[in-house]
């Protein structure tokens, strides 16, 4: 079982997350015109990388969100980051 | 002659003498025995038969190795089937049978099925039995399959305790290795835990003449001390069975037979792996007799249990690493002669027990075949993290390569058989360094299995599979080492191929041509040896598996003869009253529309949204316009998914242009959180914006009926009830006995109807205020299923029940949003999707029946006249006791366009015939709701 | 649907006070519990009283308990009114009735916690929420090293105070 970092609560146990999505995926403005492509690859389209990847996760118990990259196949955390602007 | 207790030695208690029975014959042993130990050194031969052929089975070995002797125990009215006599300890009064043979495993009625092993080779059951009907076999093949039973009396009621501990340093192994390297991490003032799965640490060490000079037994006695006085922590009885992602170990701690074992989740932050070496039987003809053993297993039994195993042995080895125990072996008064495996292939004689061995036409008189094919390092934990395995050809084993994490292995589980180096490896490992693999003396002939050579020659023990079950499966082309595995059940039986992987995959090789590294190695998985479910769920079962939320009034409603019902993760009352059920909540209903009722919403949820930015967010999450809802006003409202699809109704409450309260279903709180948070957090500014789950803090009583109005009133609220002053769909703050009171005027009846929430301390009292009035006027309290039935009659939908994974709000009828908002929302563009505006949509219809007809059953298929293709389903069906005849409600192609039409109501085989309508069958323009 | 009224344990079948060898469960009642959020709720907090974390000890009767980098929970602070505050720039809701609060204490009242969740003291968090059991509480020191404050919903008071039974029943045991 894993341990990943809040980024405000610290080091805890996979059990208190969940996995939001990919980072770097941009709500496109719905306003404006968007082919159904566009809309497709938003909701489904994954990069499912093998390796070192970029996801948005929840720490459920304090529900911030964060950044989290990680190895795919070693299963390692190589990083976490708040998501707020300012990074606090 | 079989095996016997030697006059001294081992590390049982003499002055402790246990008694045993074994298929009804009672024998004797002492402390510290297992159960096997004990049979062996009453001379037992036969303890068991094997799993598909009843061919009769003695022990191969001292541990977990062993295959074969696997009994159904019984002590003081607790049953366990399949337990492994090798690693379970004796206790006193045991009462031991054999699984797998009746009446006992030395006269089985099923012996007989050898004959018939012809037929009977892996996977028979592809090829044979199919004709004229599989299934008049499959029972019986059933029935005959698997090993042990399970009984009445088996044990599985207790609860094990679950440990979540940490260390800075996990040694799993307390033989010679594993001690030094513990007691070198601890005296370096690290968190040392120490397991072993014996009842003792010392592993090996037993078999030693000395260990740096010292008397084996002192030196480890030594090692523990000052393991224990640095501050390390031992576990013995304890399997480490299994690692996890980032060093996380899943320990298993025995209590004795009957006791409920601690598991243990220990998280590591590095690990030294001692776990051993295994001796690998020899593939030779008649293999599987009883007597044939494993080497460093009768040189187990010697030192740990004082028993001989044979008088007369025969030793087949191709390795340097058996003088060892063939010097304890000698030392204990066996008579042993050698034969070399070089020399030619080896033949076992007997049946019933080992008469002889032969080899090139030379027999000889043996009454136990001692074998050593090569040692084969343990190393599935080292796999279990991820950690690759090296082919070594002079050791002809696998052993640990590219390290994983943090994890260190050392002495024979890292190839390393001489005591010298492993005790260095354990010193080097228990400082923290990285360990070298030296040179070794330990080398051996490379003895695999001969494909095409003559004779039964045994792979899998356990499993029953043999050579030249491999061979046919080479044939048949299932030649990758997975399907091998899962073709011939090599590898699947309780042992998980201990004594048999190695054997099948170096036979594998050979009928391919090719080197064992180039076959590879099946996956190793948790758990190491079997472990009961029980240890893993712990006290995290029956009610505390996934507790349902409870309600601040339950102890009212228990008081009142509830019937309490599970209901979207809360215990919520389902109707009042014992008796016939329908007739309650029939009554509760009819009560309800025309007098009043009173039901328990507290589980609503009640979510906080404020901030500056609260209004443009929830504008952004909902469906409908939220920017105009006014301070003071509600408005039903749906959470879309970006898909498009419903994801909960519910109603916002606007208290201030900052301050609104999200009411989501029951069952969605939790949900409806995350997804709030997320957003909050992801596309907008979440300093302007903050959601606070207040549902626990507030309980919710509802009014509902013609006599509504009346039933608030009597509370005396500072609150003008009448029509004209509180209109449907507002909310009023007023206070009541000192405490805060909302009132909403909201419905989900379809009835005049008034939410009113209060601080949950004071709920029973409003509750108790509430009844009194509701019995004044003729009414009372009604449960879940009267509300369920009330709002279906009026057409309002509950989430996850009228709709299913891909409702739209538009498929229910609300069109306006989607055609008006402007601003974007959460699934917007989705709607506009062509999938989003096919006309056979499934739409939420109502349906009626002829005159006189059943209720229709709920999830029935829509179909035409006569029809096989399903338009859709019934997603509620009820005899309506307000309208005296049977409603429903269901999802149907294109339904909001086919009011009126004749279709059918099809299920299980039978058809009913019904008329699509609009889904309301009470109050369609209103009057009673806005009264 | 089913009667399950026989399945699940009646609240009022629930003692307020639980013993097991050295180790005690109690309920608490609270005069008052708020949620604070806002962008500098910790430093507001922290002026007017201690923020309490993970692993050191809350101390006295009022405090303020650190759950988000933007929330904290005061108890028994100052009677602060519902909603938004525009002058503060925080959102409140009075939680007194939402979250049920036990103590549990005694010498291996942490070997307790710790079958509910990897928990130590070597690993500090800032927040005090803490999955336990499988259910979300605030968890803290209180008072010294011995003595645990557990938070929790309403609705899971009794889920929660099966499982600490369940625990302490393990731990209280003299056996190993």
């Amino acid at each position: 079982m894993q341990v990943f970092t809040c980024p405000f609560c610290g080091p805890r146990n996979e059990t208190e997350f969940h996995f939001v999505a990919e980072a770097g995926k941009v709500r496109p403005d719905t306003t404006q015109p968007i082919s159904d492509a566009e809309w497709a690859t938003y909701l489904h389209t994954q990069r499912n990388e093998k390796g070192p990847v970029r996801e948005v996760w929840m720490h459920t118990t304090c529900a911030e969100l964060f950044v989290m990259q990680r190895d795919s196949v070693t299963m390692a955390v190589l990083g976490t980051q708040a998501l707020r602007k300012d990074g606090s | 002659m079989t095996g016997r207790r030697l006059a001294s030695g081992g590390l049982i208690d003499r002055k402790a003498p246990l008694r045993l029975r074994f298929d009804g014959r009672p024998y004797g042993g002492f402390a510290g025995d297992t159960i096997a130990s004990a049979l062996l050194a009453n001379g037992v031969r036969i303890v068991g038969r094997s799993f598909k052929y009843h061919r009769p089975r003695g022990v191969w070995g001292a541990w977990v190795d062993d295959p074969n002797a696997m009994m159904t125990v019984r002590l003081n009215g607790r049953e366990m089937p399949n337990v492994p006599a090798a690693t379970t300890p004796l206790e006193d009064g045991m009462d031991v049978r054999a699984v797998n043979a009746w009446p006992s495993a030395k006269y089985d009625v099923k012996g007989g099925l050898d004959l018939f092993h012809r037929w009977l080779g892996a996977g028979f059951y592809y090829k044979t039995f199919i004709w004229p009907d599989w299934h008049l076999f499959e029972p019986a093949i059933r029935k005959m399959a698997g090993l042990g039973h399970v009984s009445d009396a088996v044990y599985d009621d207790y609860v094990s305790d679950q440990v979540n501990a940490a260390c800075d340093v996990l040694v799993i192994g307390g033989g010679p290795a594993g001690l030094i390297a513990a007691r070198t991490a601890a005296e370096r003032g690290e968190a040392v835990t120490l397991v072993d799965d014996h009842p003792d640490v010392g592993g090996s060490a037993l078999q030693e003449v000395a260990i740096a000079g010292a008397d084996p037994a002192k030196w480890v006695t030594a090692q523990k001390a000052a393991f224990v006085a640095a501050g390390g922590q031992v576990l013995v009885g304890t399997t480490a069975y299994g690692v996890y992602d980032h060093q996380l170990v899943g320990l298993i701690q025995q209590f004795g037979f009957g006791a409920a074992p601690r598991r243990w989740r220990m998280r590591a932050r590095r690990i030294v792996l001692a776990t051993g070496a295994l001796d690998r039987p020899v593939t030779c003809a008649n293999n599987d007799v009883p007597g044939v053993m494993s080497l460093q297993g009768a040189a187990d039994f010697v030192t740990r249990y004082g028993v001989l195993v044979g008088q007369r042995m025969a030793v087949v080895a191709n390795n340097a690493a058996a003088e060892r125990a063939v010097a304890v072996l000698d030392g204990a008064g066996g008579r042993i002669r050698r034969v070399d495996p070089a020399k030619g292939a080896v033949t076992v004689h007997g049946r019933r027990g080992v008469a002889g061995i032969s080899q090139k036409g030379t027999r000889r008189y043996a009454d136990t075949v001692l074998m050593s094919g090569g040692l084969t390092p343990l190393v599935h934990l080292w796999r279990h993290a991820g950690g690759k395995l090296d082919w070594c050809p002079d050791r002809q084993a696998y052993l640990p390569g590219k390290s994983p994490v943090d994890m260190v292995a050392v002495g024979a589980a890292n190839g390393t058989f001489d005591l010298e180096q492993a005790l260095e490896e354990g010193q080097t490992a228990g400082a923290g360094r990285s360990v070298t693999r030296g040179p070794t003396d330990y080398h051996l002939t490379p003895l695999w299995p001969k494909p095409g050579s003559a004779g039964r020659q045994w792979i899998d023990f356990q499993h029953d599979v043999t050579l030249k079950d491999v061979e046919m499966a080479a044939r048949e082309n299932y030649v990758s080492v997975e399907h091998l595995k899962r073709y011939t059940t090599l590898g699947m039986a309780a042992d998980q191929g201990k004594t048999a992987n190695m054997a099948g995959l170096a036979a594998m090789a050979s009928v391919q041509g090719v080197s064992i590294p180039e076959v590879g190695t099946t996956t190793f998985r948790p758990p190491f040896v079997p472990i009961p479910i029980e240890a893993f769920h712990g006290q995290h079962a029956k009610t505390q598996w996934a507790p349902v939320k409870r309600l601040p009034l339950e102890d009212l409603h228990r008081a009142a003869d509830a019937a309490l019902c599970e209901y979207g993760g809360w215990l919520r009352p389902g109707w009042y009253g014992q008796g016939d059920q329908t007739a309650l909540i029939a009554q509760e209903a009819v009560m309800a529309r025309t007098h009043v009722g009173v039901f328990d919403g507290s589980s609503l949820g009640k979510i906080a949204v404020m901030g500056p930015d609260a209004k443009a967010f929830l504008n952004f999450v909902y469906y409908n316009t939220i920017t105009t809802l006014k301070p003071g006003h509600l408005r039903y409202g749906f959470m879309l998914t970006e898909g498009g699809v419903v994801y909960d109704d519910g109603v916002v409450a606007c208290l201030s242009p900052e301050s609104y309260i999200v009411s989501c279903s029951s069952s969605h709180t939790d949900g409806v959180l995350r997804h709030l948070e997320a957003w909050r957090q992801d596309g907008n500014d979440p300093d302007r914006i903050f959601v606070h789950d207040t549902t626990q803090a507030w309980a919710t009583v509802t009014v509902t009926g013609p006599k509504a109005r009346e039933v608030v009133a009597a509370l005396g609220v500072a609150c003008d009830l009448d029509k004209a002053a509180f209109a449907h769909m507002t909310l009023r703050e007023t206070t009541w006995q000192g405490d805060a009171l909302r009132i909403a005027r909201v419905s989900f009846t379809g009835d005049v109807s008034f939410e009113i929430s209060v601080t949950a301390s004071k709920a029973a009292a409003l509750w108790e205020a509430v009844i009194a009035a509701a019995r004044d006027h003729g009414g009372g309290a009604i449960g879940l299923e009267a509300v369920s039935i009330l709002r279906a009659e009026k057409g309002y939908i509950m989430v996850g029940k009228d709709t299913d994974g891909e409702t739209m709000p538009h498929d229910l009828g609300f069109w306006a949003p989607r055609q008006k908002k402007t601003t974007a929302f959460v699934g917007d563009r989705s709607l506009r999707s062509e999938n989003a505006n096919r006309t056979s949509r499934k739409m939420l219809v109502g349906l009626r029946v002829q005159d006189g007809a059943a209720a229709l059953a709920t999830g029935a298929h829509v179909v035409l006249p006569g029809g096989e293709v399903s338009l859709g389903y019934v997603t509620f069906s009820y005899d309506s006791p307000t309208l005296g005849h049977p409603i429903a409600l269901a999802l149907v192609d294109n339904g909001a366009n086919r009011h009126g039409e004749g279709v059918e109501a099809w299920h299980m085989g039978s058809r009913q015939s019904v008329t699509i309508c609009a889904p309301c069958f009470y109050d369609a323009e209103g009057e009673k709701l806005h009264a | 649907m089913r009667d399950d009224r026989n399945k699940w344990r009646a609240p009022s079948a629930f003692s307020n006070k639980v013993t097991v060898g050295a180790l005690t469960m109690a309920q608490q009642t609270l005069a008052r519990q708020t949620l604070v959020s806002g962008v500098r709720v910790h430093a507001g907090a922290g002026v007017a009283s201690q923020v309490v974390s993970w692993p050191d000890p809350a101390h006295g009767d009022s405090y303020a308990v650190g759950l988000r980098r933007d929330q904290v929970l005061m108890v028994n602070g100052l009677s602060l009114p519902d909603g938004w505050d525009a002058q503060a720039r925080q959102a409140v809701s009075d939680m007194t009735d939402g979250f049920v609060v036990y103590d549990l204490s005694g010498p291996r009242a942490l070997q307790v916690l710790q079958r509910g969740a990897d928990i130590t003291d070597g690993v500090p968090s800032a927040s005090a929420l803490r999955r336990l059991f499988g259910l979300d509480v605030v968890l803290y020191r209180i008072g010294g090293p011995d003595r645990f404050r557990m938070h929790v919903e309403r609705a899971r008071a009794q889920a929660l105070q099966e499982a600490l039974e369940s625990a302490m029943g393990f731990v209280g045991r003299k056996a190993d």
